[in-house]
């Protein structure tokens, strides 16, 4: 294998791994503090595509202000669904409640398929060009969603050392002492709901003007979402980091030399991994109803 | 409490099969209230017949959708003009559309509605369903049908009421001019990149056959799983081939863009053949790699307003933009069947399908659609000597300055004739065509000739 090709492999693994991240700590988020099964996680990612698509291209605004649109309109858009459905479903039980997040994953993606067509939509290159280094070639677009999905991670990790973080860790561990603790619960479950989302949002705008947007892209990440909390186990940033990057570089990889097995792969490496450590690389297990 | 919710379950249960099943029944009882409603003539015109003509598409496709506003317009300007004059017959045209949402049951379940429901006899435009299937519940019904298929199963002996008439078996000849234009401007090796699915498979190895025919050695095939949104792993993969020929044609216009822009952020240089590309995703492609990159490529031309003369022709796209406003080309290669059926009522002057099966099992010449002349030809190398599987006239682009324009046409001679080389089955055909004669293009010359065959 050649530095070119290694380079290449990596920074797609990397960009792909920061998606994961993002979306996997939504998701990790929102199951500990909340409880919900989030399965519409991934359809805020793509919803947040679809927003930056409207914004850029539609509206004619600079890309900067649609991540900025797409970050808090995802926050909103999770504030009323949890207003306006988790909230009431909580008291029949975890499968009601992911019942109702599938329902509203659906709804999402058919609202989307009624407003922009089949066609995917296309976000102009953020840097449109090329680097090229004698044989290598890199999209600077890609290390800029590196990049920014680094930042994300690092403002979510101090937001989460903040007083309502702290609270939000607290929820994770215990709801019943934290409450005792003098922490209102439901302040906490929505603005969990609101970064858990708001950071799919930034997800889908940091990577539509290279995957463009697409009505698949939601169910596509959501899947390796789960394998990313699940080799990094719940309750742990630096885990959930650790182990979308790897997964992402590992599927990259896997792709070279095993072709469309290489989702194979990845999930024997995850079944091997959860066998010898069930609480993933630097967290917890999942948790599941009732515990 | 327990007694209280098991009650409310059973009656909103109750609720739920009254509301589901009661305007079925009183739908039946409409249905069984018509016939003894006495006819009413118009008062100054004989009652027409209705001609029923059913299609199953698939709605969750753009191509089904796109269909369906055809099956429309078709109706729509026919009724417009006074009805289908067929024999000594005028029949008023219910083009009737259902959807086949890309699930078997629910496609069977259609299909099985058209005709015991509405007492189709004729079927045509399927496309987005198991071609099997559709083809089995034509067997056992008699009723003829016709649509697109990919897979040899759909083209066997045992279907004697199926016709093919969008398919890509005998289309190797569109890719032989393809790559061998692209040979001649260099290009040595191929390959393909395709979604993992049976007919991706097979289609792969058709291209490959048709690529090494045209003179370029094929270094090998690159599958993805088709809900694949990240590309820049297959582009990184085609990179390390050392491949400077890549055919796109089974990976579908959107995905053809992004694999082709990830070709370019790894540097990929060569040929490429995208995907048949609409208007919108052409818009994208220019956008995401630039025109220079482009410059020079080659793909197929669905623009029928490109490929057509023929005045019948153009005036149904008038009509198309006229009912819809801006022309989508995407339903018109697939709308193919429509023409082959009205041809065939038309010759025959008749609707019924076992007459309208022998003429088309033994048919000699090619039918104008809005894409050019496609004609049917028997498949030998399957045992199947009915004339059942389409050549379909194609037309080339070349992107020149960010634009795709209409360069050459495919013609049925090229595809049939070449496709047989391509597929090693010279032999085999040419034990058919000493038996059943062979068959002649009398719509269109082509390129590739009888005497090509044997080189």
């Amino acid at each position: 294998m050649d530095l070119a090709l290694f380079l290449q492999l990596l920074v797609n693994g990397l960009m792909s791994g920061g998606m994961y991240c993002l979306v996997a700590s939504g998701f990790t988020l929102i199951l500990g503090v909340i409880q919900v099964f989030n399965m519409a996680q991934g359809h805020f990612y793509m919803l947040g595509a679809y927003l930056t698509f409207g914004v850029v291209v539609s509206m004619g605004l600079p890309y900067p202000v649609a991540v900025l649109v797409a970050l808090v309109s995802m926050a909103i858009l999770g504030i009323l669904f949890h207003l306006g459905v988790i909230q009431w479903t909580m008291p029949h039980g975890f499968f009601h409640m992911m019942l109702v997040t599938i329902a509203f994953g659906t709804i999402i993606t058919q609202t989307s398929l009624l407003t922009f067509g089949y066609n995917e939509q296309v976000v102009p290159a953020v840097i449109p060009r090329t680097l090229e280094y004698g044989e290598i070639t890199l999209n600077p677009g890609k290390l800029l969603v590196i990049a920014g999905a680094i930042i994300v991670m690092v403002a979510l990790y101090y937001f989460m050392k903040t007083k309502t973080g702290t609270a939000m860790t607290a929820a994770a561990e215990n709801r019943d002492v934290a409450g005792l603790q003098g922490i209102n619960a439901k302040r906490i479950f929505w603005v969990t709901m609101a970064v858990g989302s708001g950071l799919c949002g930034v997800a889908g705008a940091l990577i539509v003007p290279i995957l463009s947007a697409t009505t698949v892209m939601g169910s596509n990440i959501f899947i390796r979402a789960m394998l990313v909390v699940l080799v990094g186990g719940t309750g742990s940033m630096a885990g959930a980091l650790l182990a979308a990057f790897l997964v992402g570089i590992l599927e990259s990889f896997a792709f070279q030399y095993v072709g469309q097995l290489s989702i194979l792969a990845i999930f024997v490496f995850v079944a091997i991994l959860v066998f010898f450590r069930p609480g993933g690389l630097m967290g917890k297990p999942l948790p599941m109803p009732g515990q | 409490m327990g007694k209280i919710s098991w009650k409310i379950f059973i009656i909103v249960i109750v609720i739920t099969m009254l509301v589901a099943v009661l305007p079925t029944l009183m739908a039946c009882k409409a249905k069984e209230a018509a016939p003894s409603q006495p006819a009413q003539p118009a008062p100054t015109a004989q009652p027409q017949k209705v001609l029923k003509v059913g299609c199953i598409s698939g709605f969750s496709t753009k191509e089904g959708l796109e269909l369906k506003k055809w099956n429309d317009l078709i109706a729509k300007v026919i009724n417009a003009r006074g009805g289908l004059k067929i024999g000594n017959e005028t029949y008023k045209l219910d083009f009737i559309t259902y959807d086949a949402t890309a699930d078997t049951a629910k496609a069977r379940a259609a299909q099985e509605r058209l005709i015991f429901e509405d007492g189709v006899k004729l079927i045509t435009n399927c496309f987005g369903a198991d071609e099997v299937q559709i083809a089995s519940i034509c067997e056992e019904n008699k009723v003829l049908g016709m649509g697109s298929g990919f897979i040899d199963e759909g083209a066997k002996p045992n279907f004697h009421y199926w016709y093919r008439t969008t398919g890509i078996f005998f289309g190797r000849g569109f890719h032989y001019l393809l790559f061998k234009d692209y040979a001649t401007r260099g290009g040595t090796t191929g390959a393909v990149i395709n979604p993992e699915s049976q007919s991706g498979h097979i289609y792969a190895g058709q291209i490959m056959q048709a690529m090494q025919l045209a003179g370029l050695k094929t270094l090998g095939e690159v599958f993805y799983p088709a809900d694949t949104v990240d590309f820049a792993p297959i582009a990184t993969k085609v990179k390390t081939m050392g491949v400077d020929v890549v055919d796109l044609a089974g990976a579908g216009g959107d995905q053809a863009v992004q694999i082709i822009s990830n070709l370019k952020d790894v540097g990929w240089k060569g040929f490429f053949s995208p995907s048949s590309l609409n208007t919108n995703q052409f818009t994208n492609l220019v956008q995401k790699v630039g025109k220079e990159y482009l410059e020079g490529t080659e793909q197929l031309y669905f623009d029928p307003r490109g490929i057509q003369k023929d005045p019948v022709m153009l005036k149904w796209l008038d009509e198309y933009t006229k009912e819809y406003g801006e022309f989508v080309e995407t339903g018109a290669f697939w709308c193919s069947g429509w023409w082959f059926l009205q041809d065939a009522m038309q010759k025959t002057g008749s609707t019924d399908p076992e007459v309208l099966k022998k003429y088309l099992d033994d048919s000699k010449e090619g039918v104008m659609t809005l894409d050019g002349y496609s004609q049917l030809f028997a498949r030998p190398d399957l045992g199947n000597y009915r004339k059942t599987d389409v050549a379909p006239g194609h037309g080339i682009g070349m992107i020149k300055d960010g634009k795709l324009t209409y360069w050459k046409q495919v013609t049925v001679q090229d595809q049939y004739l070449v496709s047989i080389k391509a597929y090693h089955l010279i032999d085999t055909y040419q034990k058919y065509w000493d038996q059943y004669g062979k068959p002649t293009f009398p719509a269109e010359k082509g390129t590739f000739t009888w005497e090509d065959l044997t080189k």
